[in-house]
């Protein structure tokens, strides 16, 4: 049946493929921006993706404010502060970020800051309405994702603030940019990738437009997860997967956080471990949950995960299983980078049971805790087994 | 901005940030110009030489001027009727010139794709590596224009992959086609280049 009432949301243009670097300057100037600040990572530039962005510059009329190259592996206030700090002094008017998670966490908290002159960023996070929309932010994803750069949702010391306003205005893919740094790294952006088009493609709520960027980003990650993950650095191959996690990223944005992404945050944020790392332990027990509770998923998930020859060959009623089947198989290829048991991670049970209690109490969460102990338990039978 | 800049975080050396003027690309930005010197010229000969592209010519407006070029700083090409009808190439210089349409390169690499025939013009429309100031179909018009230069100046290996489709045997002869390359290039390397260039400078 048709669905024609629904909500979605998207601001970023996305630019992919060649020379997409060198459209930066043509997008500053269409959003009225000539001297960008760029906020990157230290790995980053230690593998001198900043000369890259350099020399795509040339000729172009713009100068860069500066680079802004403290990010580490964490995003927090003070840096975002700093970052503000020389955005105000160089007198700039747009934002570039070079990387994923907390480089585009920090720039966008920078981007916050500025926007509305202030030096309290968290107000915004205690329920202060954003009244202005944000200088021009362009996004060029790099090395490892965490889902969430091209979504609404930024992370800064642990606390977690949605708007609309947070959408990047541009994307830029670019394979000079997305390669990966290793296996590990490609692996975990994968499953991030997958898990949040899984989410958006088997949200209750669904719709057309969300089905679109979900189905792509399921298909990109398919057609490549297993040759990104082999040969992180091949340049068509990263590109393809930062394009699936992109617009999974998008769809994620639009649904209902699902039982794994929302568990797997919460435990993220009490052990410092990578979110991919619970969505790979986590995903085979919970997509058995969710079709016993929500019933078998569309069959269109097998269309975009195996494509339109293995739909074609499956059986009408098997559709929905064997779309499960292809996507755990996908999981699979990641066993050598990701732990696959919750015991190889030797986690205390309180930490587990404090990340359910947090997740059950999420507003935007649909699941109870008592969902994810669920899930948690059945995972450790499997792992016995 | 103030409340920023007041409280400028101490802690902060912001002289470790320096701020960055990116270079030129002088050697690519040479081969555009040369080409689009080159495709200027075949231009205003292939209008006296090949009807095609004299019908395209004589459907558009009276003392209709056209440029293609590079954004934002160029190099680019000027041409146009004259007070006659007749198709002139007016060089590389915008100034003190009356433009209907204008048509730039987004930047330098894309130009090069499109001058080094890795990609199609028709392609590199495609892909939205054009700005296109003025009316789309004539912009159209003067891509086949350009299309119907290159198969006139380049081997068919290399402008096979420079236009959108090659034309058939049935529609441009090969006789007609080394004909008109001959008078196409003794044309475009006439004195009157000489000229025009010296009007430039």
């Amino acid at each position: 049946m048709q669905k024609l009432h629904y909500e979605f949301y998207s601001q970023p243009k996305i630019t992919s493929g060649a020379c997409a670097l060198e459209s930066i300057p043509t997008e500053l100037a269409s959003n009225d921006a000539h001297k960008p600040l760029v906020i990157t990572g230290r790995e980053h530039t230690r593998r001198r993706l900043d000369k890259s962005l350099i020399r795509a510059f040339a000729d172009s009329g713009c100068r860069l404010g500066g680079i802004f190259d403290e990010i580490r592996d964490y995003a927090g206030i003070g840096l975002a502060r700093q970052a503000a700090v020389l955005f105000a002094e160089r007198g700039c008017d747009a934002i570039v970020a070079v990387g994923g998670g907390p480089v585009a966490d920090v720039a966008r908290a920078a981007n916050l800051l500025v926007s509305h002159d202030t030096q309290d960023l968290f107000r915004f996070f205690n329920g202060t309405p954003q009244e202005k929309r944000l200088k021009p932010f362009i996004l060029i994803p790099a090395c490892c994702t965490n889902g969430n750069e091209s979504g609404k949702t930024i992370t800064v010391d642990n606390r977690r603030l949605t708007s609309d306003f947070l959408y990047p205005d541009v994307i830029i893919l670019d394979k000079r940019m997305t390669a990966a740094c290793t296996r590990r790294c490609a692996a975990q952006s994968a499953i991030i990738a997958m898990d949040n088009a899984v989410t958006a493609f088997l949200d209750t709520e669904h719709s057309p437009m969300k089905d679109a960027f979900a189905h792509a980003g399921i298909g990109f990650a398919a057609a490549s997860l297993k040759k990104a993950i082999k040969r992180p650095k091949n340049k068509k191959h990263s590109l393809a997967m930062a394009n699936a996690g992109v617009m999974a990223g998008i769809a994620a944005a639009n649904a209902t956080p699902g039982l794994v992404r929302g568990l797997a945050e919460e435990l993220e944020k009490i052990t410092g471990i990578s979110r991919a790392v619970f969505i790979r332990i986590f995903t085979p027990a919970a997509l058995p949950w969710m079709t016993r509770k929500t019933g078998p998923p569309r069959e269109d998930l097998l269309l975009a995960a195996g494509g339109m020859s293995v739909y074609a060959n499956t059986p009408e009623q098997q559709r929905p299983q064997k779309g499960v089947e292809i996507l755990l198989s996908l999981l699979d290829e990641t066993r050598e980078q990701i732990p696959e048991t919750l015991a190889s991670l030797k986690l205390p049970a309180y930490q587990l049971e404090k990340a359910c209690v947090h997740a059950g109490s999420r507003k935007d969460f649909p699941f109870s805790a008592q969902d994810c102990l669920e899930i948690i338990e059945q995972t450790q039978k499997g792992d016995r087994r | 901005m103030k409340s920023i800049s007041k409280s400028a975080n101490k802690t902060l050396n912001i002289s470790r940030y320096p701020e960055i003027r990116p270079g030129t690309k002088l050697i690519k930005k040479g081969y555009v110009f040369v080409m689009l010197l080159i495709v200027g010229r075949a231009i205003e000969a292939a209008a006296k030489v090949d009807e095609s592209v004299k019908k395209i010519f004589a459907d558009l407006p009276d003392r209709f001027t056209f440029y293609l070029g590079v954004a934002p700083g160029g190099p680019y090409m000027v041409v146009g009727k004259d007070r006659d009808g007749n198709v002139r190439y007016h060089g590389w210089n915008l100034h003190g010139k009356k433009i209907d349409l204008g048509m730039k390169i987004k930047n330098i690499e894309s130009a090069i794709k499109v001058f080094t025939f890795q990609e199609s013009t028709a392609q590199a429309f495609a892909y939205d590596r054009f700005i296109v100031e003025g009316n789309l179909p004539q912009a159209l018009a003067v891509v086949r224009v350009i299309d119907i230069v290159e198969v006139h100046l380049l081997p068919k290996v290399i402008a096979g992959l420079a236009v959108k489709r090659y034309p058939k045997w049935s529609e441009l002869s090969p006789v007609k086609k080394h004909l008109n390359r001959v008078r196409i290039y003794l044309k475009s390397f006439s004195p009157g280049l000489i000229k025009v260039i010296y009007r430039n400078l």
